[in-house]
């Protein structure tokens, strides 16, 4: 065989040589008709960068077309095929030279960079190309001297080669692309381990096949030439079925509405609300392929907010084009739902209930930065330019009326306070910083200063309650005042709402800690074990709770594990989406797992699962669910 | 020297032997004197190895050829007196066929048209 | 005679179609080792076919076939055993005469380099001359060398000696026979002027309608087949096996007789005279 491929090698090296010098040629080139303040370095390397992105490509055809349809010469039958080697090992070792040259090239032009991708330079197209680079010059090369000896012509093999290649990888790109910056839907690692082989081992067994049937004259039976086209045709056949699959799937996932992908601000020292919370009894739910957004509550009614549109029809070939929707909602005393929506369409602010449904009552702007207050009225606030504007709900005939707050944000918040907080849902601090005055009650808190903003109530069995940190040296303490009047020591840790504290939608309060376990003698840290700091609705805390079997045993994160709701003896949480955990308290090792369906984990901190009074809402992958807290499942929609 | 006519109805190997008698009957071959071997005979008249091996086997046998001190095929002393007795022999015959035509009504314009068809070669 | 009787080829059943044509077609054949055997055919009889088989370069349809004790199966180990001479030798143009025989010397297995050499020189064929460079006689010395430098058992000749001239072919067929000499060697020839084969030749085989019909020995075609002008009305005669017409002009034609037996059955009266090998080849092929 060494002999063999050495004699192509000679066959070729005209061609080989002409590749080569003009590569090396383009270098001087390159240097001299680059701008003046172009470094030398980058000229090259964008010459070279062409070479490998268009030159190569087209080289490696050119060798290999000529030197497949020059094995189908009668020429190669009198000099080649006489010789007491098996036709086909004449043939492995014509493809094998043109890939050992074309290698060549490659790897000159990756030295001539200095082995190293001039990835500043490259474009996003760019990079997501030469991640199939080699797969793709090794399919042109072994395509295009299959097809041109089949063909008996080099310019028909290589241009089915060519369009071969793009049919296969051109789907592969987009794919990729599309799961890297979307969801997985496809099992991509396999499927491309699948195309490789079948390009690479289909088309040499496709060369055996054809070997027979036109060296060897065998009977060319239907059978054995449609076997060969087949083998040839699977790996493109795959992978546009694969986008093909992609597209029909895609259409039919559901996603959750993630609240702050483009309402960024979470409120702070206000109450306002977030999704999921305030409307615990439904939940807002996405069609990214269509863009449709609708409300769905427990019972599986729906409500229709945004009705999307179809997709262009360029979707079946490049990957879909997705519809990222974003949300935030606020309930008033009235029951009317307030939504602020990014959609498609721009943004918009809906209202309504479940039973008349969702208008659009005002045009939003561009900004980044909206949120609801609630209060004696509901509003929004706004930043802009760095000033606060307010709106107050509902909106007029002509829309919203913005009015500008005075001062920074500390002001401002304390002058919205002032105007729009409902008594007694916000409490400040006096100038002593010791005093918590809010309406009419006050409450004197130990140790120092921690933090002097406004700080906001929660609403527990026995009234509005605050939690306060204060700081003693370094160490912390966060109080509970009450609405009797008395200060007691909850928790030894900095806590404040909503900083580090999160409410449940069955109002408890809690707050999670961070605690490296370490290992042994040598201190390194094994794992992280989430303590949570409860504070229940009938004022009972729990302090301490710990987490770490459950992680070990559903394989999560400290990260994804959050509360969903206590009551007397039991706590649920969620995992990572993926299971309902319900554990007692006082013994967290005995918990109870459920399994989720599986939902898409998107990109910005939305969350699939939604706590509402009943159980969890889950936004799957292919439907909306609900479960019951005693693990019970339903299929809403 | 020995000519060799493939298109001739008498076997090659015949037509080999009687080369050599002519030879040695012209006294162009003497006793003595080596054959060529096999080989050079054959490439030289483009003939079939196996055929000259006969052809020599059968002169050895007759006597016209015999072995000496490790060398083959030379003319041996009876060559002579064995070519010419098959001249002679052979002209006796031609002589005792003509007279028999003759003598049964063949004139010798007949015998001469024979002569000639064999010059042109037609028999 | 050096007859073994061992059959260095046995060919049964043989059939191969292209398409829709049968080319070879129920084909037996058998050969000895130390035979020289003729195959006579028409252009487009199945000729080259026959010999792409035997040398392993095509599949056949159906049959068997043993050739040197192996049979066929794409490896292309028999065309490391058979000295080929194809009908249109080629070499890569760019190698030097050495060079083709260089790369020979690294593919087949009983490659004898000094004898290549010796055979060029002896044959007056430059080893530094450009393949590509060579006229048609010496891409056939060429051709020759390459098939007899492996000294094989077998040699298979396509045409060896089309058109060259006469000193080539000069040296071809004394190639030939000095190979024979050697020994052990058995040749199946195909050649358009087997005439000039005619003191190699052991047997002539008629390749026909893709089978092989008859073999003649050659002694038989040179002392058993005769010329015979008749005249048409007055001698009767029936054309068949052994008995063909040569051509006619008036009233007079010329039959070609083979065999003596068959003398018998014409009424005679006739011309009576030698056909030279050429002239029995053609009515051979002519039927």
């Amino acid at each position: 065989m060494k002999t063999l491929i050495m004699l192509q090698l000679r066959k070729n090296s005209v061609s080989f040589r002409t590749l080569i010098t003009a590569m090396l040629a383009s270098i001087p080139l390159a240097l001299l008709i680059k701008s003046g303040h172009m470094p030398s370095r980058e000229a090259v390397n964008l010459a070279m960068f062409y070479w490998l992105l268009a030159g190569i490509p087209l080289g490696a055809l050119a060798l290999a077309g000529s030197s497949g349809a020059g094995a189908a010469k009668e020429t190669a039958f009198n000099t080649e095929q006489i010789l007491p080697v098996p036709q086909y090992t004449l043939l492995l070792s014509s493809l094998a030279a043109v890939l050992l040259q074309v290698a060549a090239l490659i790897l000159a032009a990756y030295a001539i960079m200095g082995f190293a991708l001039p990835l500043a330079e490259m474009s996003f197209e760019h990079t997501q190309v030469y991640r199939f680079y080699l797969f793709s010059m090794a399919y042109l090369v072994l395509y295009g001297f299959t097809l041109s000896y089949a063909f008996k012509n080099g310019m028909a093999g290589a241009g089915l080669a060519a369009a071969a290649a793009a049919a296969t990888v051109v789907p592969l790109v987009t794919m990729s692309v599309f799961q890297e910056f979307s969801f997985k839907i496809l099992p991509l690692i396999q499927l491309k381990l699948f195309i490789c082989a079948s390009a690479l081992a289909g088309g040499a067994a496709a060369l055996k096949i054809l070997s027979g049937t036109s060296d060897r004259q065998e009977n060319k039976s239907a059978g054995k030439l449609f076997a060969a086209a087949l083998l040839l045709a699977a790996p493109a056949l795959t992978t546009l079925a694969s986008l093909a699959v992609l597209n029909i799937e895609v259409r039919k996932i559901m996603t959750p509405v993630p609240s702050n992908w483009f309402f960024p601000n979470e409120e702070k020292y206000l109450p306002g609300s977030s999704a999921g919370k305030e409307a615990p009894g439904a939940v807002l739910v996405q069609k990214p392929f269509s863009g449709e957004v609708f409300m769905i509550d427990e019972s599986g009614r729906r409500a229709v907010i945004d009705p999307g549109t179809t997709s262009s029809e360029w979707g079946y070939i490049l990957f879909p084009n997705l519809k990222r929707a974003s949300a935030k909602r606020l309930t008033d005393d009235s029951g009317t739902t307030w939504i602020l929506y990014s959609g498609s369409d721009g943004r918009e602010l809906f209202g309504g209930n479940m039973d008349d449904g969702f208008k659009p009552r005002a045009k939003l702007g561009q900004t980044w930065s909206m949120h609801f207050i609630s209060g004696k009225v509901p509003g929004i606030l706004d930043e802009r330019e760095g000033s606060h504007y307010y709106a107050a709900l509902p909106p007029q005939k002509d829309g919203l009326k913005w009015e500008k707050i005075p001062g920074q944000t500390a002001e401002a918040y304390g002058y919205i306070a002032a105007r729009y907080a409902r008594k007694g849902e916000t409490a400040v601090f006096e100038k002593d910083m010791r005093t918590l005055v809010s309406g009419g009650k006050h409450w004197t808190l130990p140790d120092a200063r921690a933090t002097g903003a406004s700080v906001r109530g929660i609403k527990l069995n026995d009234g509005i309650n605050f939690l306060v940190p204060r700081k003693n040296g370094d160490r912390y303490t966060t109080y509970l005042c009450r609405p009797d009047g008395k200060v007691s020591a909850l928790w030894p840790h900095y806590f404040q709402l909503p900083g580090n504290l999160s409410t449940t939608p069955d109002g408890t309060v809690y707050g999670t800690l961070l605690t490296p376990v370490v290992s042994g003698e040598d201190l390194r840290v094994k794992s992280i074990d989430p303590e949570f700091y409860i504070l229940k609705k009938d004022g009972e805390t729990i302090s301490g709770v710990r987490t770490g079997r459950i992680l070990e045993k559903t394989g999560l994160n400290y990260e994804d594990i959050s509360l969903l709701r206590a009551d007397d003896s039991c706590l649920w949480f969620n995992a990572g989406d993926k299971y309902l955990v319900k554990a007692r308290i006082g013994n967290t090792e005995d918990f109870t797992l459920w399994p989720l369906p599986p939902s898409i984990k998107g990109r910005s901190y939305s969350v699939a699962v939604s706590a509402s009074a009943n159980g969890i809402f889950i936004v799957a992958k292919e439907g909306v669910y609900f479960m019951n807290w005693e693990g019970g499942l339903k299929k809403l929609f | 020297m020995i000519k060799i006519d493939i298109n001739s109805q008498t076997p090659i190997y015949e037509q080999i032997k009687t080369g050599f008698k002519g030879l040695v009957r012209k006294e162009l071959m003497l006793p003595g004197d080596a054959a060529p071997s096999i080989r050079t005979l054959a490439e030289q008249l483009k003939l079939n190895p196996n055929t000259v091996a006969r052809a020599y086997r059968e002169l050895t046998a007759e006597g016209f050829f015999r072995s000496k001190r490790g060398e083959e095929n030379i003319v041996s002393p009876l060559a002579k007196a064995l070519a010419d007795s098959d001249t002679k022999n052979l002209k006796t015959r031609v002589l005792e066929a003509v007279k028999d035509g003759l003598k049964n009504g063949l004139t010798l314009d007949d015998i001469e048209e024979i002569i000639n068809k064999i010059k042109r070669g037609a028999l | 005679m050096n007859t073994t009787n061992e059959a260095i080829l046995t060919v049964k059943g043989l059939s191969k179609t292209f398409g829709a044509r049968s080319v070879i077609n129920d084909l037996d054949l058998d050969v000895s080792r130390g035979e020289v055997v003729g195959i006579l055919g028409r252009n487009g009889s199945g000729k080259s076919t026959l010999f792409k088989i035997l040398l392993d370069l095509i599949a056949a349809d159906r049959g068997g076939v043993r050739v040197l004790g192996r049979s066929p199966d794409g490896s292309g180990k028999l065309r490391g055993l058979i000295g080929y001479v194809p009908e249109k030798p080629a070499f890569h143009t760019f190698m030097r005469v050495e060079e083709v025989l260089e790369l020979r010397s690294r593919l087949f297995p009983r490659w004898d380099m000094a004898k290549a050499l010796a055979l060029c020189k002896r044959l007056e064929l430059d080893i530094n001359a450009k393949a590509g460079s060579l006229s048609k006689g010496n891409t056939a010395k060429l051709a020759w060398v390459a098939a007899v430098a492996h000294n094989p058992e077998l040699l298979l000749l396509d045409e060896p000696t089309s058109g060259l001239d006469y000193l080539v072919r000069d040296h071809i067929l004394t190639g030939l026979v000095s190979e024979l000499a050697e020994g052990g060697k058995t040749i199946l020839i195909s050649n358009h002027r087997m005439g000039e084969m005619g003191g190699l030749l052991d047997r002539v085989c008629l390749l026909k309608e893709g089978r092989i019909d008859a073999g003649y020995s050659a002694d038989f075609l040179k002392t058993e087949v005769f010329r015979i002008s008749v005249r048409l009305e007055k001698d009767k005669f029936r054309e068949g096996p052994g008995i063909k017409l040569l051509s006619r002009s008036g009233s007079l034609a010329e039959l070609a007789v083979f065999g003596r037996e068959n003398m018998e059955k014409i009424k005679t009266g006739a011309e009576i005279s030698a056909m030279d090998l050429d002239t029995v080849f053609k009515a051979l092929l002519g039927e």
